[in-house]
């Protein structure tokens, strides 16, 4: 298996435009104050709902934002962000294969890639 | 309003404003091509995920997505016309059949942070990975427009009378959502009517072209917005989308009961001698930027515009008490005129002058107990209104009863009236 949950992948999936690039400064909302595992898990994996079925692809993938002014603006807009935690990593290329549009990114992640551990592994680093 | 997990589910999106690994904030249609907002708050302790819902037009939902209007401004209307609901959806509901519950919106139940902290305008679509703008006029340029009758035969020609009461209704038709228009609109001089030349006269069937009068000012392009939304009420009755012109009518506010009335005499005019008839909108360029039709078929969907009519439809009955100068009786014909009429009750709107007919009771204790009026005088009395609005019958009529009365018993201007 290349991707994680690719049993559960439609065709066409990921998206043929999806790359595996490296990407620097990438944010994603945490459900507690600190990053625990799940909050690496996509919607799939925890058994919530993600929208319709033709949505099955992109809840697959992971979502960040690119800019912290992105993440401010969702602040604004959703009461889910407003006043959640954000962990700040980077993607690499082995992580995954993404896809970017208005500085939101989908991040489908290849198999045995522990994204918790990647992204608080560097957090660590950083203190 | 949304009533199981299945029908939320089912909701096929066709914008996604706000994506973070599902559809945060969307605009989706069921299979009855309603269209639904859904905007995610937050998940609750107890694993239920908290949205906003709400049943929006087609209008709203283009006004939405080309920034005609902003998400909090939009959300503040749903909420303020009672629109707006709570969904919570369990995230761990296995059986979809399941109730959903949800709850409307009040000033009980609302949390102001539910809401977008600021106004602001929808900005992509990560459905179609499209940035969404600004678009403010979204009606095509439309010239000219071309009626084509036919009957049953297919004559190449019309009974004149016919032919002018067809184009007259017409015509109401149009005036009668211009006028709708002027009362949304900050017109300083608001044309009461659409001016239309006759361009052609086509024999084929029986085609009549018609076009805009240029020399007619209309700086808020009305007139093409009249014959546009003419074209789409058509177009909904042909095809039975009876939730669709409820939503013009009572959401929207693009139709009048009046516009209702006159294009259901329209459409009645049309069937009662079985002809049919395709109405082609030009632009500048002479291409067809939309037509609609109305068959034989249809006819009985005419009754989606009656029901409307017959619901619209009202008889009421008020009694409330006035002051004023009673300044003419006639028992012999039962009548009473006062004027300068005043009321205490707020709530009732009085016309300056009264006049209707005399309670046989008032005339019969008038009678036994050999009393009289005086006038002209001052009167304090109780009147009781009956206020009719028949839309399908097109009756509309205000009576007014005496159904007591008071009069101070000296004045200098009695004059004695009551003569057997």
């Amino acid at each position: 298996m290349k991707y994680i949950n690719e049993e559960a992948m439609p065709d066409q999936c990921p998206p043929a435009v999806a790359k595996s690039e490296n990407v620097k400064d990438v944010f994603r909302f945490l459900e507690k104050k600190v990053p625990n595992a799940v909050d690496f898990d996509n919607h799939i994996t925890r058994n919530k709902w993600y929208g319709p079925e033709s949505n099955k692809c992109s809840a697959i993938a992971l979502s960040f934002f690119t800019t912290p002014e992105k993440v401010s603006a969702e602040r604004i807009r959703i009461k889910k962000f407003r006043k959640a935690s954000v962990v700040k990593g980077d993607i690499h290329e082995h992580h995954g294969v993404h896809s970017i549009s208005n500085f939101h990114l989908n991040l489908w992640v290849f198999s045995g890639i522990n994204l918790f551990e990647e992204f608080t592994r560097k957090e660590e680093s950083k203190k | 309003m949304i009533s199981n997990y299945k029908e939320f589910s089912d909701l096929n999106p066709i914008v996604i404003f706000e994506y973070y690994d599902f559809p945060m904030f969307y605009v989706a249609q069921n299979s009855r091509d309603d269209i639904y907002l859904n905007h995610y708050i937050e998940e609750l302790e107890d694993g239920m995920d908290k949205w906003l819902t709400a049943r929006i037009t087609k209008k709203e939902y283009k006004n939405l997505v080309n920034n005609r209007v902003g998400v909090l401004d939009f959300l503040n209307k749903l909420k303020s016309t009672n629109r707006l609901h709570h969904l919570y959806f369990n995230i761990h509901e296995e059986n979809l059949d399941n109730e959903l519950y949800s709850e409307l919106i009040t000033s009980d139940n609302f949390d102001p942070e539910s809401f977008p902290q600021e106004n602001y305008f929808v900005d992509y679509d990560y459905l179609q990975d499209r940035p969404l703008e600004k678009i403010t006029d979204d009606i095509t340029h439309l010239k000219s427009f071309k009626l084509i009758l036919k009957d049953r035969a297919n004559k190449h020609n019309i009974e004149l009378d016919y032919f002018n009461n067809i184009m007259g209704k017409l015509q109401n038709s149009l005036d009668s959502l211009v006028a709708h228009s002027n009362d949304e609109t900050l017109d300083p001089a608001p044309s009461q009517s659409i001016h239309l030349n006759l361009v052609a006269l086509e024999a084929s069937s029986f085609g009549v072209s018609l076009m805009i009068d240029p020399n007619s000012v209309d700086i808020f392009n009305k007139s093409e917005e009249a014959i546009i939304e003419f074209m789409h009420l058509i177009d909904d009755v042909s095809n039975g989308t009876t939730q669709n012109i409820n939503d013009q009518i009572f959401i929207d506010e693009t139709y009048s009961i009046e516009t209702i009335k006159n294009v259901k005499t329209f459409l009645k005019t049309i069937s009662d001698k079985k002809y049919s008839f395709k109405i082609e909108a030009k632009d500048e360029r002479n291409e067809v930027i939309k037509n609609v039709s109305f068959k034989e078929n249809v006819y009985k969907n005419i009754e989606i515009l009656e029901k409307i009519l017959e619901e619209q439809s009202s008889e009421e009955t008020e009694t409330f008490t006035i002051t004023g100068n009673l300044t003419m009786v006639s028992m012999q014909r039962n009548r009473f005129r006062i004027e300068d009429v005043e009321t205490e009750d707020k709530e009732i709107e009085v016309d300056e002058t009264i006049s209707g007919r005399i309670s046989r009771d008032v005339i019969k204790t008038i009678k036994d107990n050999k009393l009289k009026f005086y006038v002209p005088s001052k009167i304090s009395a109780t009147i009781e209104r009956k206020t009719i609005a028949d839309f399908i019958k097109d009756e509309y009529s205000s009576q007014h009863v005496l159904i007591k009365y008071e009069q101070p018993e000296e004045s200098s201007q009695d004059v004695p009236m009551l003569k057997q």
